[in-house]
């Protein structure tokens, strides 16, 4: 019953706001109890072990329409994550969100605690209806969110384009749902309800090439609602990708399964990871960057579709691994970076990464969380994105070139793209971290700028903490979720590996393996004891001074690198992979101006001429609608006609 | 290989304090050998400590405004390649942290150690220094594909990811695999290009236009500077003997016996000797590639590096 009412503790929040009147006191303790649920919620995920499963009828349906939820190990997971990215959240928002008229202030009330509910619903739910309607009311309730805004008309419109693209998901989800329920399931049917759920689903995820809603709809909420789009509901379409692919059509699984998703995966990590390099604005630059963690996930996924199929279990199960591993991590570093870039612009009102600069001194915490989150973000050793890229590199390193030498020699190519495309992440922090929170401040306002609350401080240091923890101590994150995986399917049974060490399974001889702690201890070691040496021969002052100013007697912080130019090698060499539209000044312009405008490729290969084209149908068919009463008279009476003959002659 | 492991525990702790404290001494002589290549005379062998000395003593002048990263980095950036010199091998056939670093976590040190170093060149504020850290990121990031699908490639024919297994495996069986001629090739550009040598970068330039990565340390000074000046030096000897346990570790103890130590001692010093006459020569016969040439070579590197894997898997893999 706990899931119940935690489920209804949701509900009742996001009702009341709805209904008391929009007062700051009201707002303030809904906000209040949203923390204790999220504090709930992440208690019911971490300490309530049953797997069990009710149901509750509502009245007002048909008999044989009832919501069900249940909380299996793979449920309980992905709720867990849903509670370490609510609970920040949650805290964050109760001071970011003061500073909005109480209208809007209401609307997110209301809409929030929907959201949160709908995502608990998608993760629990064990039959469809509850399925379904929690997706679409997953849905709605974000795109209110994401048209908080909506006086903008960009706002409008990338609600509207997100609006349409999740409905053609819905449509393939639902549909793959009816197949699944309603035949007795055949090889035919079960790789159509494949290919359906993939439609659905890589609409959801960000998935090449339905990923054109993501950049436009996560730059437009508020930070928070981001984090939470960004960090959980991308990972409702990973979630609902297992369910099917590992859980209820695992005796009809094949390999091209595996291999489209490796496809998709791949396309969207190399157009994530090149768009977001050469983004200015920091919410797009990030979501884009979802955009590669999705994709590298999709990758993973597909690995162990292959895997699987290929009868290599072992490898597989390293797989599925770092599919979950790594939504965890994603999960926890995205929503921190989100968070951050949330307390930036609550503190200078600044989105844009050309504007800002110098605010590591401003704000030391937020600075601080920041880059944890980014060098999680960029994969490397002692922080939460390494493991599981390490994980997945030793994945090809072990497999069986006898077996299946075809797909051998394909891993090769994904691998040299897949390493690409950890570097190329490197880049994209250096650009994100280093131009917001480094050198000095580019624009004069930003002296104002005021360090972030305690609220905001505590929700991001919390997340950092998680990042941290899972780079520097994995294996109790590995052990947990090996237990979920030996649920899947008995083949996955991995050795237990000792504490410390993340190992790789079945080499006993060598007992090699990655010691995070080792690596931190030594580099702690080493920092000491040249501290100490340098501190012992060295003069123990500094001087201040200013810049040196290239041979200029005067160096303005606009003389900074700026973000365009930062990422301006990647546009020369990324060139034909992206469409860059240039404005360039004339020689007798008086007020010259140069401006320069990504975009990407997809749009006008594939999108601008599906427009235009269902434009040209509709101009073709427009005369039907003449807009006289008379006419549509006679089209009722035509076609009761048509219908009458038809009924006679049949 | 033995039981005395208090023994061999000794000999790797000596071995990593060694590749620090020989670092600069390493590229004393390169400088060295590539003075007498240009017809120079040249300055005395231990210089680069003399210079290190120096820079010790002299007050470090900081910038306004710069935070603590800027300060914390070079600490950072040398603590991160000195745990590296405990993995690598200077006379037996592994460091002592081989077993648990393995190749992938060396990338990812090497990758970390250098993020720093370019946050804190950006931390300044100078519009050299951040053109310096974007330069040298845009080299780094074809770089570092390029030496993991190498260090791989060799993972896949020894069958394990550890340097010490690696170098081991190549030493008992005297491999010479078709597929690692591609891999030395491509790690051949690796190396230039990460350490700032021709044809990509010129080290001991000052010209400010076509600096990469002397540019982006141009802020520090002093002690600072002087950590990271060793750490540069780190750096290259790191990855001359990386090279050397890859492709040629013929000669590396495998026993602890004093002969077996002494004769791993004397080859490798041999094999580095040869290899800075050979950078030496290479640096002195080579000008250096406009930066929009440099993803060029790159490319290059990091296709021979795919087709060395790709040879390595067709082959069949030995044991």
């Amino acid at each position: 019953m706990l899931l119940d009412s935690m489920l209804l503790i949701w509900l009742g929040l996001g009702c009341a706001a709805f209904v008391l009147p929009a007062q700051r006191a009201v707002l303030n303790s809904c906000r209040f109890v949203s923390m204790f649920a999220a504090l709930l919620t992440f208690l019911l995920a971490v300490f309530y072990s049953h797997t069990s499963s009710w149901s509750f009828d509502i009245k007002l349906l048909p008999d044989h329409l009832f919501f069900a939820v249940q909380f299996d190990a793979l449920s309980r997971f992905f709720v867990a994550l849903l509670s370490l990215s609510t609970m920040a959240v949650s805290v964050f928002s109760h001071s970011y969100f003061q500073h909005f008229t109480l209208k809007q202030q209401k609307l997110i009330q209301t809409a929030l605690p929907i959201f949160i509910l709908a995502m608990l619903m998608v993760f629990t739910a064990s039959n469809t209806l509850t399925f379904l309607f929690a997706w679409e009311l997953m849905t709605l309730s974000s795109y209110f969110l994401v048209v908080f805004h909506h006086a903008d008309k960009s706002i409008r419109r990338a609600g509207f384009l997100y609006l349409g693209i999740a409905h053609l998901g819905f449509l393939g989800i639902a549909s793959a749902f009816f197949l699944l329920g309603s035949l007795t399931l055949t090889q035919v049917s079960a790789n159509s309800i494949f290919v359906l759920v993939l439609l659905g689903f890589s609409a959801k995820a960000g998935l090449f090439p339905l990923h054109i809603w993501l950049p436009e709809a996560h730059p437009a909420a508020p930070s928070p609602v981001s984090a939470l789009m960004s960090g959980i509901m991308l990972k409702t379409a990973i979630y609902g990708l297992i369910r099917f692919s590992f859980y209820w059509l695992l005796a009809y699984q094949q390999a091209w399964w595996g291999y489209s998703l490796i496809i998709m995966g791949l396309a969207s990590m190399l157009i994530g990871v090149i768009h977001a390099a050469l983004q200015t604005d920091m919410k797009r630059l990030l979501a884009y960057s979802s955009m590669e963690n999705i994709g590298f996930i999709a990758v993973s996924l597909g690995f162990a579709i292959v895997l699987y199929q290929y009868q290599q279990y072992m490898l597989s199960n390293v797989a599925l691994l770092v599919v979950l591993l790594h939504s965890l991590s994603h999960s926890v570093f995205k929503s921190l970076l989100f968070l951050s870039t949330g307390s930036i612009l609550h503190a200078t009102g600044e989105r844009n990464l050309g504007k800002l600069g110098g605010l590591i001194q401003k704000m030391p915490w937020v600075s601080a969380c920041a880059l944890i989150g980014c060098l999680s973000m960029a994969g490397l050793p002692l922080f939460s994105g390494f493991i599981s890229e390490w994980l997945y590199l030793r994945i090809f390193f072990a497999q069986n070139a006898t077996a299946h030498l075809d797909f051998v020699m394909l891993s090769s190519v994904i691998v040299a793209i897949s390493v690409l495309v950890f570097a190329l992440a490197g880049f994209v922090i250096v650009k994100y971290f280093g131009i917001a929170f480094l050198g000095q401040a580019r624009e004069s306002q930003l002296s104002h700028a005021k360090p972030a609350s305690w609220y905001e401080r505590i929700s991001l240091a919390w997340l950092a903490v998680w990042s941290l923890l899972i780079g520097l101590y994995p294996m109790p994150f590995i052990t947990t979720l090996q237990t979920l995986l030996r649920g899947i399917s008995t083949q996955f049974n991995l050795p237990q590996a000792r504490p410390f060490t993340l190992a790789w399974p079945q080499q006993a001889a060598y007992h090699n393996g990655f010691l995070p702690l080792l690596l931190l201890t030594s580099i702690f070691l080493a920092i000491m004891l040249i501290f100490l040496l340098i501190r012992r021969y060295a003069m123990p002052s500094i001087q201040r001074n200013s810049l040196w100013g290239c041979g200029f007697n005067v160096m303005t912080p606009r003389m900074q690198e700026t973000s365009e130019g930062f990422s301006q090698p990647f546009k020369i060499i990324f060139a034909k992979l992206i469409q860059t539209k240039l404005v360039l000044p004339k020689a007798e312009d008086t007020n010259p101006h140069y401006s320069a405008q990504v975009k990407e490729r997809i749009w006008s290969l594939f999108y601008d001429p599906l427009r235009h084209s269902v434009f040209f149908i509709v101009a073709l068919t427009k005369w039907v609608q003449q807009g006289k009463i008379a006419i549509y008279l006679t089209y009722m009476a035509l076609t009761l006609l048509v219908l009458l003959i038809g009924v006679l002659w049949l | 290989m033995t039981d005395n492991t208090l023994y061999a525990n000794i000999l790797f702790t000596l071995q990593g304090l060694m590749v620090i404290a020989c670092a600069p001494l390493l590229l004393g002589c390169l400088r060295m050998l590539k003075s007498w290549s240009q017809n120079r005379s040249s300055a005395s062998l231990f210089q680069p400590y003399f210079i290190f000395f120096k820079l010790l003593i002299k007050t470090p002048i900081v910038a306004h405004d710069t935070s603590w990263l800027f300060r914390f980095a070079p600490y950072f950036y040398v603590a991160c390649l000195a745990a590296l010199a405990f993995v690598v091998p200077i006379f037996l056939y592994r460091g002592g942290l081989a077993t648990y670093f393995d190749v992938i976590v060396i990338v990812g040190i090497f990758a970390l150690a250098r993020i720093i170093m370019l946050l804190a060149a950006m931390d300044v504020g100078n519009a050299f220094a951040s053109l310096g850290a974007r330069r040298e990121l845009f080299i780094a990031c074809l770089v570092e594909p390029v030496l993991l699908l190498v260090l791989l490639n060799l993972g896949l024919i020894t069958h394990d990811l550890t340097l010490g297994h690696i170098s081991y495996v190549l030493i008992q069986n005297g491999i010479l695999h078709p597929g690692l001629a591609f891999s030395l090739c491509a790690f051949v550009c690796v190396l230039l290009a990460e350490n700032g040598r021709f044809p990509f970068d010129n080290s001991s330039t000052h010209l400010e236009l076509t600096m990469i990565h002397e540019a982006m340390v141009l802020e520090y000074s002093g002690r600072y500077l002087a950590l990271i000046e060793w750490g540069n030096a780190l750096k290259l000897t790191v990855f001359l003997l990386l090279f050397i346990t890859l492709f040629f570790p013929c000669g590396l103890a495998v026993q602890l016996s004093w002969h077996a130590v002494l004769l791993g001692l004397v080859s490798t010093v041999a094999k580095l000797l040869g290899l800075l006459i050979l950078l030496a020569a290479a640096e002195s016969l080579q000008a250096k590639v406009r930066l929009f040439r440099v993803p060029e070579y790159l490319g290059v590197a990091l296709f021979l590096a795919l087709l060395g894997i790709i040879l390595t898997q067709l082959t069949g893999v030995m044991a």
